[in-house]
């Protein structure tokens, strides 16, 4: 006969077991072959040059490679944003049309656990991902880098500049290459991702359709980019130059309450790809709110889903 | 919909607005802080969203504001092409708005305008010649105008105001060598010692402010005598504004030898000064007195005599050392020794 | 056999909202009952009757409108429960992408299994239902009868003390079926609990100690299998040759008569399948006799 202790009410043990299920499962859907063109991408971005118009002056070096970041980067959190919503969108209505949800739940796993699981595992997998298209940029912006490097070397040479200013605007321009700034924006990418993952979560316990759960995600996507907007609104006397009426306030304020604020994500990222410097803070209090986020989404959803019958 | 569903949605709802009641000062307060280091662009002003096309928008409103960006900036091509100056000019206005603190595309819409623009603008047959002045100046003043818009959110980057000073310093356009100079004076405050020989050159240029241009020279040369002495045309210039009879009594005079390692090498520098003066209109003080000595001297050849007919443009210093054919005569001291 | 009741469920209401404002649907109505320990419980009953819904709020699935299920004395709804199930359901899915030793290991963690226990008792629940030479098979490539097997490995991976099987041989050739009726004994002859749910009353009647009937909601009829398939009204008399008139004379004249045996005194039986279509016939028909 079995005998169990008394079943705990969240165990990091049984969410990681429903997290691996979940890894496992999406990738033997073959989730990853989406990262073929994106590789594709990557590679062909380098043999991208601006159109002659531009101009060789020493501007144009600095603006190839934040193109090339900018369009990789671009790319990543397209991707990574899209799988986050429609991977959390499928897997919970397909346990549940599939019954595979019955069996798990029949075993001592707490509904908090079985939803935890699935996020963590969703999570993981746009980790792994994350890591593959972020290396994939690394050795590529590497090459670029120090193909251009060496063009720019030789054209200020031919304008007469000493050996020393040419290696001075080489390190300039190597500060656009592939840095540790640039990781920066990598991981506020996957932090967007992960809020739009949680996001999705709690909109499929509620959710009749997945259709509706991924319309609904790309949504709160779409309006969390201008979030900050509706919130200046509120903190600000004005913004865009105007003051805004009482109907704009209310709406700014249902809108700043509601939706997550992705400009924070956008800005460091941009910030990144203009190879501004970027304190470890500024990630870390971005981590931390995306924890937060996480958090609140994550009991939401297991409120929902705690009475939801099969 | 049942009670339960109702309760549920009701209480989600209080809890998410509640929970982002408590967030919403912490996130204001980081996009603050975002906001200073320039991490977080100034919000976009209504008419720029009314001029965004539909993919821009989507883009824009898909968090894709800098790749949006550089996007409409390789596109642009097109307009420039077909010379549509005001729709150029429209989304260069985008395309900053977007990415405002990218001087990229400060520079190359300012370009876009003030050269591109300005010169079809002035070689445009179509137009009466009055309207061809009339709109040329409108481009240059536009493109004054953008950069200076650039300058205004990246007061930290002294490339635009090289860009102003460029601009009104350039012969073949409407030069205007006083606003050109105080373009250079502040893009010279960044402590780069191309910007401040930049501001130094164009004040030489200006008649009347010989004076100033020497008293600049002299304190770039205290800050940093072996970088800027390693450039021949500052070397010249100094000197030459050293020669100005106007200079008050306590200014340092200034010998050829603490410029020059030797006399050959102060002729051809100086021979070759000139020339460059001719072009750019620097000031040039006793030069020619200095140059008529160091040929009699120096025993001269016509043919590299500035003063005579059919003399060469410009000498090489090979081409020096064969047609003179004798010993350097060395100054004592090495010009760059400080004192 | 322990005490307590391996299943209790006690004035059980399960109402469903309809698709139309203030109507709602009754699908279980004060259903009672009780499952002990080491029995094989079968509830039987049409489609539509409540059986699949009394099944979900035995096992948490779905709460009560009214009244309270428990399993070996604790609260359904409460995780701690399942920790002595083993749930088959009917048409049993898995996860498609994991083999048959993946599926049995990934419910067996989620019961708190791990390391050497875990691996072996896998090996012992494949080798149970026959799919030992399958285990690295993934399930997209198993048959409907391979399917049910794992489910039950899955079921039975944590050794629970009760296992509730919904339809366990529904779709399985005649073999198959054979073989999960003999597991069914096995579990019983090891004194687990089954709790099971079947339209194939010949399997019932094989293998279940006791019964219970729906129809529209309620439990008509329950009782041990025995009880309810006598005819208590009848009672039958094998005789060798001997006329029914002499009943009494007979036992009476059996014992003083010298030689005459009297074989077996019993009332006679009828099938289950004759009292479950005599219960659940409407009345307006006859019943069958």
């Amino acid at each position: 006969m079995s005998s169990f202790p008394k079943t705990s009410f969240f165990s990091p043990s049984r969410v990681s077991i429903i997290a691996a299920s979940t890894v496992t499962q999406l990738v033997r859907m073959k989730v990853f072959l989406f990262l073929a063109p994106v590789a594709l991408l990557f590679v062909a971005l380098n043999f991208f040059e601006l159109p002659i118009y531009q101009g060789p002056d020493t501007l144009v070096p600095e603006q190839q490679l934040r193109t090339h970041k900018n369009l990789c980067l671009g790319t990543m959190m397209f991707f990574t944003s899209l799988f986050a919503i429609v991977s959390v969108a499928l897997i919970i209505p397909s346990d549940v049309e599939d019954r595979t949800l019955y069996t798990i739940l029949c075993k001592p796993v707490p509904r908090l656990d079985y939803l935890a699981g699935k996020l963590l595992g969703v999570i993981l997998v746009l980790l792994m991902a994350m890591l593959v298209m972020d290396f994939l940029l690394v050795v590529t912006l590497h090459h670029r880098t120090t193909s251009i490097s060496t063009d720019f070397g030789r054209y200020l040479s031919d304008l007469g500049f000493q050996e020393a200013e040419v290696a001075r605007g080489q390190a300039e321009l190597a500060k656009h290459g592939p840095t540790w700034v640039l990781q920066y924006g990598v991981m506020a990418h996957f932090f967007k991702a992960c809020i739009l993952a949680a996001v999705a979560l709690l909109i499929s316990t509620f959710s009749t359709s997945t259709l509706f759960t991924i319309a609904a995600g790309v949504m709160v996507w779409i309006i969390g980019a201008f979030q900050s907007i509706a919130r200046d609104g509120l903190f600000v006397d004005s913004f865009a130059g105007e003051t805004p009426s009482l109907a704009d306030k209310i709406l700014s304020t249902i809108i700043s309450l509601i939706f997550p604020d992705f400009q924070l994500v956008e800005s460091i990222a941009d910030a990144s790809v203009r190879a501004q410097e970027i304190l470890g803070d500024d990630i870390l209090k971005l981590g931390g709110l995306t924890l937060i986020y996480l958090a609140i989404y994550t009991v939401l959803s297991w409120f929902v889903f705690a009475d939801k019958e099969f | 919909m049942s009670f339960k569903t109702l309760r549920n949605l009701i209480v989600v709802t209080v809890a998410i607005l509640g929970t982002g009641y408590l967030r919403m000062p912490v996130e204001q307060r980081f996009t603050e802080d975002l906001r200073e280091k320039k991490a977080i662009p100034p919000p976009i002003r209504k008419e720029v969203w009314g001029q965004m096309g539909q993919t821009s928008l989507a883009g824009v409103l898909g968090g894709l504001r800098t790749l949006i960006a550089s996007s409409m900036n390789l596109a642009s091509q097109t307009q420039f092409e077909e010379k549509d100056w005001y729709e150029l000019k429209k989304r260069y206005g985008i395309i900053t708005a977007l990415d405002p603190y990218n001087e990229f595309y400060w520079d190359h819409g300012g370009w876009h305008l003030a050269y591109n623009a300005a010169s079809w603008a002035r070689s445009n047959d179509q137009l009466s010649p009055r309207k061809r002045r009339l709109l040329e100046r409108e481009f240059l003043e536009q493109g004054d105008a953008f950069y200076r818009q650039g300058i205004a959110l990246n007061p930290d980057n002294p490339r635009l105001w090289m860009n102003i000073g460029r601009l009104w310093s350039n012969p073949h356009k409407r030069p205007d060598l006083p606003r050109a100079a105080k373009a250079f004076k502040e893009a010279a405050k960044h402590d780069n010692l191309f910007y401040q020989r930049t501001y130094l050159y164009i004040l030489a240029r200006i008649p009347g402010r010989e004076i100033e241009a020497y008293d600049y020279a002299q304190k770039l040369l205290i800050e940093d005598p072996s970088r800027h002495l390693s450039r021949t045309t500052f070397r010249c210039l100094l000197f030459c504004l050293a020669t100005n009879p106007n200079l008050p009594k306590q200014a340092l005079k200034i010998r050829l030898g603490e410029l020059f390692v030797s006399k050959q090498q102060a002729y051809q520098d100086l021979y070759n000064f000139r020339a460059l003066s001719q072009e750019k209109g620097y000031y040039t003080g006793k030069l020619d007195e200095v140059l008529e000595t160091l040929i009699k001297e120096l025993r001269i050849p016509d043919h590299l005599n500035p003063f005579k007919a059919g003399a060469k443009p410009r000498i090489f210093e090979k081409d020096f050392e064969k047609a003179l054919n004798q010993p350097l005569d060395l100054f004592l001291k090495s010009p760059f020794e400080s004192n | 056999m322990s005490d307590v009741n391996a299943i209790e469920v006690h004035e059980l209401i399960k109402d469903f909202k309809g698709p139309f404002r203030g109507h709602s649907v009754r699908a279980v109505d004060q259903v009672s009952l009780q499952v002990k320990a080491g029995e094989v419980y079968g509830l039987i009953g049409p489609n539509g009757s409540g059986k699949s819904t009394t099944m979900k709020a035995v096992l948490g699935l779905i709460r009560p409108s009214s009244g309270s299920c428990s399993i070996f004395g604790r609260d359904a709804l409460k995780v701690d429960s399942r920790n002595d199930v083993g749930f088959l359901p009917e048409n049993p899915y898995f996860y498609k992408h994991l083999t048959a030793a993946e599926t049995v290991r990934f419910y067996g963690k989620l019961c708190g299994m791990r390391g050497q226990a875990l691996r072996q008792r896998i090996d012992e629940m494949l080798e149970l239902v026959g799919l030992g030479e399958a285990r690295n098979r993934p399930l997209r490539g198993f048959s409907k009868g391979m399917l049910q097997r794992i489910g039950l490995a899955q079921a039975l991976v944590h050794d629970p003390r009760l296992v509730v099987l919904d339809e366990p041989t529904a779709g399985v050739d005649p073999t198959g079926s054979r073989e999960i009726r003999d597991l069914i004994l096995n579990l019983k002859s090891r004194g687990i609990t089954v709790f099971l749910c079947s339209h194939l009353l010949e399997q019932v009647q094989e293998i279940c100690d006791r019964v219970g009937i729906m129809k529209s909601g309620t439990l008509v009829k329950e009782g041990r299998l025995e009880d309810l398939i006598s005819l208590r009204d009848r009672t039958e008399l094998i005789l060798e040759h001997a006329p029914e008139d002499l009943l009494t004379q007979i036992r009476n004249l059996v014992e003083v008569t010298h030689g005459a045996q009297l074989l077996s005194e019993a009332h006679p039986r009828t099938t289950l399948e004759d009292l479950y279509l005599d219960e659940t016939r409407d009345h307006s028909k006859s019943a069958h006799s």
